[in-house]
Order: structure tokens, then sequence, then C-alpha cells
């Protein structure tokens, strides 16, 4: 086992779930970086506090996707996608919200 | 003349036990004594050869020779397993070297059962005696790269949560993987309790959306995003590890590395449906 891998000194679980407030902050730093998902990133925290409509987030995915490469085989990018959409259609904000998050982590900033 | 040194209202005196009662009557209190003091140095050397295999704390240490842990650990070997004084589990709990060496049962210790020498599954640093027993991956059935069954939506979306979250720095920097685990399986609606990483297999093992099966440390870096690794609890790590596959031999829990694959523990594979 590399040196690298060996895990520091362990803590318990504080079973604590996750701050959504803090998952939005994270949306909203993560869209101002400067990238090829930063619109979409930035309409998604939008909608998530009701300033945007459906359509016009679809609208920002959909120029999201067709900017990608078309022999993008990156399946966790592509899942994020699919995950934004079953989001949007289901009115399930919580997966918009994880996706839109997955999305940021999965592109790298210009 | 016990009794009446004692005052004993019930006219008896104590009853040591063992047979001793006899002896009071017959002016045997120095045997008694010395009955006495050779039952606590018995004591005191089980004791020692206990504390000596780092059993008296409460940790766990299989592959060091420790029995699992003895008060404080509600997974232990300890004092729940089979209901008796100590509780040693008679039939294996990580004990390495086959078997208790000595066999200690002194006769007629009440010991409420002492605990079942020798014949135990005491190989190697698995069989921790978790709550349902050994921590092992029972009947999975092995598996490789060839039949991992590729990625899965849940897979890729598990995974990329648990990136996330791992590169967000929310779960922790490194000392808390089951936290980032957790949390990434609740985004999903699978919840993992327990304080500690190891406690994940068992949970993991009765959910629907996940099989387990059996991965050779050498092809973990193989594993499919969304599959969860979970590493039994060791000496100096008292809650072993938990990790979630990227698909590219890196391993995301509270940090994102590369996957483990020499914990030096016992292993259990998850892999999403």
């Amino acid at each position: 086992m590399d040196e690298e891998e060996l895990p520091p000194p362990q803590e318990e679980d504080d079973d604590e779930p996750e701050d959504r407030n803090l998952l939005l902050e994270q949306l909203k730093a993560l869209g101002s970086h400067a990238g090829p998902a930063s619109s979409l990133l930035r309409a998604g925290h939008n909608w998530l506090q009701g300033n945007l409509s459906n359509s016009e987030l679809k609208a920002r995915a959909e120029e999201f996707e067709s900017g990608l490469d078309e022999d993008l085989d990156d399946p966790l990018l592509l899942s994020q996608l699919d995950r934004l959409e079953e989001g949007l259609e289901s009115g399930l904000p919580d997966q918009v919200l994880y996706a839109l998050l997955g999305l940021g982590s999965q592109v790298k900033p210009v | 003349m016990f009794q009446a040194q004692f005052g004993s209202p019930m006219g008896v005196g104590f009853n040591p036990g063992f047979g001793m009662q006899s002896m009071l009557g017959g002016g045997g209190q120095m045997q008694m004594m010395q009955m006495m003091m050779t039952m606590m140095a018995m004591m005191q050397q089980m004791m020692q050869m206990m504390g000596g295999m780092g059993g008296m704390n409460g940790g766990c240490c299989p592959g060091m020779g420790g029995f699992p842990g003895m008060g404080g650990d509600p997974f232990g070997g300890f004092g729940n397993q089979l209901g008796n004084g100590f509780g040693f589990p008679g039939g294996g709990a990580g004990f390495p070297g086959g078997g208790f060496p000595g066999g200690f049962s002194p006769p007629g210790v009440p010991f409420g059962g002492g605990f079942t020498p020798g014949g135990g599954n005491f190989g190697g640093p698995g069989n921790f005696g978790g709550p349902g027993g050994a921590f092992g991956p029972g009947n999975a059935p092995p598996a490789g790269p060839g039949n991992f069954g590729g990625p899965s939506a849940f897979g890729n979306r598990l995974a990329a949560d648990a990136q996330q979250i791992a590169q967000s720095g929310v779960a922790g920097r490194g000392g808390n993987c089951k936290r980032g685990v957790r949390m990434a399986l609740n985004r999903q609606g699978v919840n993992l309790d327990g304080l500690s990483a190891y406690q994940g297999a068992d949970q993991l093992a009765r959910n629907p959306r996940f099989r387990e099966v059996q991965v050779p440390t050498s092809q973990l870096r193989s594993l499919p995003p969304g599959a969860i690794v979970v590493w039994n609890r060791k000496p100096g790590h008292p809650h072993g590890h938990i990790s979630i596959a990227l698909g590219n031999g890196r391993e995301a829990s509270d940090v994102i590395r590369n996957q483990i694959t020499g914990y030096g523990s016992q292993h259990r594979v998850f892999l999403p449906k």
C-alpha cells in the first residue's frame, strides 16, 4: 500500500444530515467559476430558489448538453444530466440539487 | 467460632461455596484463606493472560492476538455472544493461531460457563464477531472485472455524489470515511446507520439495491462506479474503512484517493444494481 493511501486517525460518524443551505452555497460557488457548466449551475441555483421556471432550466440543460463532445463517454457526468431531467420532470428539487452539484464536480472549471 | 465472630443473624455464617463450609467448623480459617489466595492467583493469571492478548480494553485486535473487546464494545466477543460471564465466542472470533492457548477452564470456578476453548475459527484478521457473527462475505459469489456487470445508473449517481461530497470537504478531511459514504448513500435514499464504517457491511448485504461479491484485493481498482468496499476494523483503526469506487481506480469517502487495496483487514464488496 502506498504511503499516501494510509488513512489518518479515525473519528466516529456523527450521523448529522447534510445541511441543505450549505449545499446551496456550494452550488452557488461552483456556478461562480467560469466553465462549461457555470451557466447551467447558476440557472439551477435560481430555479432552486424559485426564481426560474422549469422550462428555462431545461433550456439551459439542453444548451449545456449540446456543447458536450458527441463522443463523450463520461458515465458519471451523463448520469447527472439524466438525474437533472428526472428531477425536473418529477418535481424533486433535492435530486435537481444533487444532479447540479454532481455536474459541477464532474466538469472542470476553465 | 466464625459464626460467633461475625454474629450472623442467620446462624449459619457465610457460605463461601467451593465446599469450604465444612472447613469452618474444623478450625480451617487458614486453609480457607490459602484456598482463596490460590483462587485469586488463578484469577490474576487468567487476567494477565487475557490482558497480554490485548482484549481487556475494549479493543479488537485480530492478527495481533487480541480478543475482540471486553466492555463497552457491543460488537466484541466479550459478554454478548454466549451470555456467559465472559462471553467468549466459542465459535471463533478472529484469534490467530487456532484457539485459545491453554484452554483455561478451572473446574468448579463459577464463571457461568467460562469460555469454549479451541475449536475456533480463529484465523486471520476477519471474523471479529460482529452483530451477526463474523465479518465476512458469507456465501457471496466471487466476481472479477469480467462479470462486475458494468456501470449502472444507480452506481454512476452514487459515485458522482461521493465524488462531489469528497471534493467539497463537507464530510471531513480523511478521518471520517463513513460520514462521506453515508451522505452519498442518503442522497440515493439509502440509510447507513452506526458510528463505524465496518458496521455498514451487514446493512449493505441486506440492501436489495446492492449485491455482495467476493473480489480479491488485486482487482479492487477495477470496480465499477458506485461499488462499495468495506474493510473490517483492525488494531489502531477501530472503525474500519468504507469507500465508494469511482470507476477509475480511485475511491471516494470523505476524501478521494487511490482505491485502498492493503488496509490489512478483511474486506467485503457490494456492487450497485
